[in-house]
């Protein structure tokens, strides 16, 4: 991987409306849903809760590093999708209710954050979800490292998840989470450099409580490095169950 | 744009499993004598369609793989089966750490979680030994492909729900364009789910019948399953992907724009980036899913991308196969690519009688030409668009 520096992050979930309140472990128990002010009221109205937090991510990424919305390339990370749509129109075809909804329906795939932000910020260039689950987060890197080698100064990457619904719901998901990153191929206004993206042996990566069973969580780490103003290289995966793991080395600017 | 590929890359092998056949041999025959194939709908559809379901029942993933097993990761490995000469030249010439895996789909294996909800919803008992992640997700795609092939660079999976396959393609070119990889399999797999043939329907663009793209008589699209996968290489011999343009309608979540600007732009893009003018296009293998609003959509593109003095020959293999949705993009990749290496069109079936507003050249018949480069259209939910350049081999 290319040299990729970070200008901005973001994050959402119950209880922490932003990174450095994540970082400083400061929950307001007010903070219930997220803003999503990208969005207006009537996309707002049709969104899912969980496009919601994805684009109240993109938001504080685009927003902190003063960057024009409707220029930038963006990067969509989510292990499941939109779980919670896909059961709620399970449940409506097990009843026998006739028709879904169309709106649950287009809800339903994966780059529906992708496209709500696209329509909310009249972003036509290019906008690329993925999924899986333990390499997802070294995937947008790779993804937005070549993005930066090309076309694109300004990537906003952001990863997001909800808690699987019943009955597949697993330990480990409490709420929704989302977390972004602005990132650049220009060193100047840059909070840190990310550099070597190598696979390391395993350290022993212990989940943030709550999202262990998250595999967007494996972006904690390295937000709370960047936030921190730490340096050192820091994994990308909580799992190891194919022996090393993803890692970069993160630099503060 | 700071970087402009003319050369591009070869695209050294290639394969798919679709309604028309479970190898590329028989579902190219298929196509060249103009010969789609229907089938019924899952027995649990509750209204008329048709699907362009995989003829053919395929070998269960098993041993170590059997947790991934699923009819999507079926469709993987049997598309596989004949790369596997490739994939260890590959492996040999450029070192598995050099290969990555870059994979599209839209609904994946959700056809398992669908069962697997459907015997839940009977009986209440929270599924004993069922995993979302491993069982009715992408994640297993990866993880299959990784097992079988050895690859051990990058991976990941685009989830841009009907463009998927066709941006496994663009990324896979950039990241070797990056020094990231020297080679990448690219391609997509979808399998057919309930969700997406009510969700189709609940939209009003499921047909009764099989989908007619650019006919008087299109009446919406049908729903089709596969896989495909290509292998993309640094250097070697093959049709080479010259040049990929992707962008965002940012107009509606499912309705495309109806000036055609996305599509228009990507295509543009893919020329640019592939240092080729629309004159040397003489193919286009449109989106065509057969519903109006995209048949006129993308006609409308096509008239201004080519202008009144070009002529290519635009067609849907949608009417051969269905819409095959995350992996429509890579299957009519392959397509496009039999039609530049073989110098041949497929008929766009379904599309006699044109509609006469239509004013793009859509072949009736199968036709013999030779053609220089071609170009593939996917557009999705999301206002999601790629186009694809694929070029003959220097």
């Amino acid at each position: 991987m290319s040299d990729v520096y970070v200008r901005s992050v973001g994050f959402w979930a119950p209880g922490f409306a932003n990174a450095r309140a994540w970082c400083q472990g400061e929950a307001d128990a007010n903070e219930e849903a997220p803003g999503a002010s990208l969005l207006r009221r009537s996309l707002r109205r049709r969104a899912t809760a969980q496009t919601r937090s994805a684009v109240e991510v993109l938001g504080q990424v685009v927003g902190d590093a003063n960057w024009d919305g409707s220029q930038i390339a963006t990067i969509w990370g989510t292990a499941h999708g939109e779980h919670a749509t896909s059961i709620a129109m399970f449940e409506w075809m097990t009843k026998g209710e006739g028709k879904l909804s169309p709106t649950q329906f287009h809800n339903s795939v994966h780059n529906t954050a992708g496209g709500y932000a696209s329509i909310a910020e009249k972003n036509t260039t290019t906008s690329t979800t993925l999924t899986g689950a333990g390499e997802l987060v070294v995937s947008g890197l790779v993804e937005a490292s070549s993005l930066l080698r090309a076309d694109f100064e300004e990537v906003a990457l952001v990863f997001f998840d909800e808690p699987l619904q019943r009955p597949f719901a697993v330990p480990g998901m409490e709420s929704t989470l989302a977390i972004g990153f602005g990132l650049t191929s220009r060193a100047d206004g840059a909070i840190a450099g990310l550099k070597q993206l190598e696979r390391i042996e395993p350290r022993g990566i212990r989940p943030a409580a709550g999202f262990s069973g998250m595999h967007v969580a494996a972006a904690l780490p390295l937000l709370e490095k960047i936030v921190g103003g730490q340096s050192g290289r820091v994994s990308l995966q909580i799992d190891s169950e194919s022996g090393p793991i993803w890692s970069t080395l993160v630099e503060p600017m | 744009m700071n970087q402009v590929s003319s050369r591009g890359f070869p695209v050294t092998a290639w394969s798919l499993v679709c309604g028309l056949g479970s190898d590329l041999g028989t579902a190219m025959e298929a196509l060249k004598k103009g010969e789609p194939r229907f089938s019924s709908p899952p027995p649990e559809t509750p209204f008329k369609t048709v699907c362009g379901t995989v003829p053919a029942e395929i070998a269960h993933l098993d041993g170590d793989l059997a947790v991934y097993d699923s009819r999507n990761n079926r469709f993987l490995k049997q598309a596989l089966l004949p790369l596997q000469g490739a994939v260890e030249g590959a492996r040999e010439r450029w070192g598995a750490s050099r290969v990555g895996i870059c994979m599209g789909s839209s609904t994946a294996s959700m056809d398992e979680i669908e069962k697997a909800y459907a015997r839940y919803a009977i009986d209440g008992v929270t599924l004993d030994g069922f995993d979302v992640l491993m069982s009715g997700s992408a994640h297993g795609m990866v993880k299959v492909l990784r097992a079988l092939t050895g690859f051990e660079g990058p991976v990941s999976i685009v989830s841009n729900a009907c463009a998927s396959g066709g941006k496994t393609f663009a990324s896979a070119k950039r990241w070797i364009e990056a020094d990231l990889v020297d080679a990448v399999l690219v391609g997509g797999a979808d399998s057919l789910c309930q969700t997406t043939l009510r969700g189709f329907r609940s939209l009003a663009l499921l047909s009764e019948g099989p989908t007619r793209p650019f006919s008087e008589k299109r009446n919406g699209i049908h729903i089709g399953e596969g896989a495909a996968l290509a292998l993309l290489e640094r250097t070697g011999e093959g049709p080479r992907l010259l040049g990929t343009g992707e962008g965002s309608d940012a107009h509606h979540m499912t309705t495309p724009d109806p000036e055609g600007r996305g599509a228009q732009a990507v295509m543009q893009k893919a020329l640019l980036d592939g240092g080729r003018e629309a004159s040397d296009v003489g193919h286009v293998n449109a989106h065509g899913t057969g519903t109006a609003f995209n048949d006129a959509m993308e006609a409308k593109a096509i008239r201004t991308v080519f202008g009144d003095s070009l002529d290519p020959l635009v067609v849907s293999t949608k009417g051969y196969v269905g819409h095959t949705l995350g992996a429509a993009g890579a299957v009519e990749a392959i397509f496009a690519i039999e039609s530049l290496m073989g110098g041949w069109v497929p008929a766009s079936a379904g599309a006699d009688p044109l509609d006469p507003s239509i004013g793009i050249h859509v072949p009736t018949k199968t036709c013999d030409i030779a053609l220089n480069a071609v170009l593939s259209n996917s557009f999705a939910f999301g206002g999601s668009n790629v186009c694809l350049l694929f070029g003959a081999p220097e």
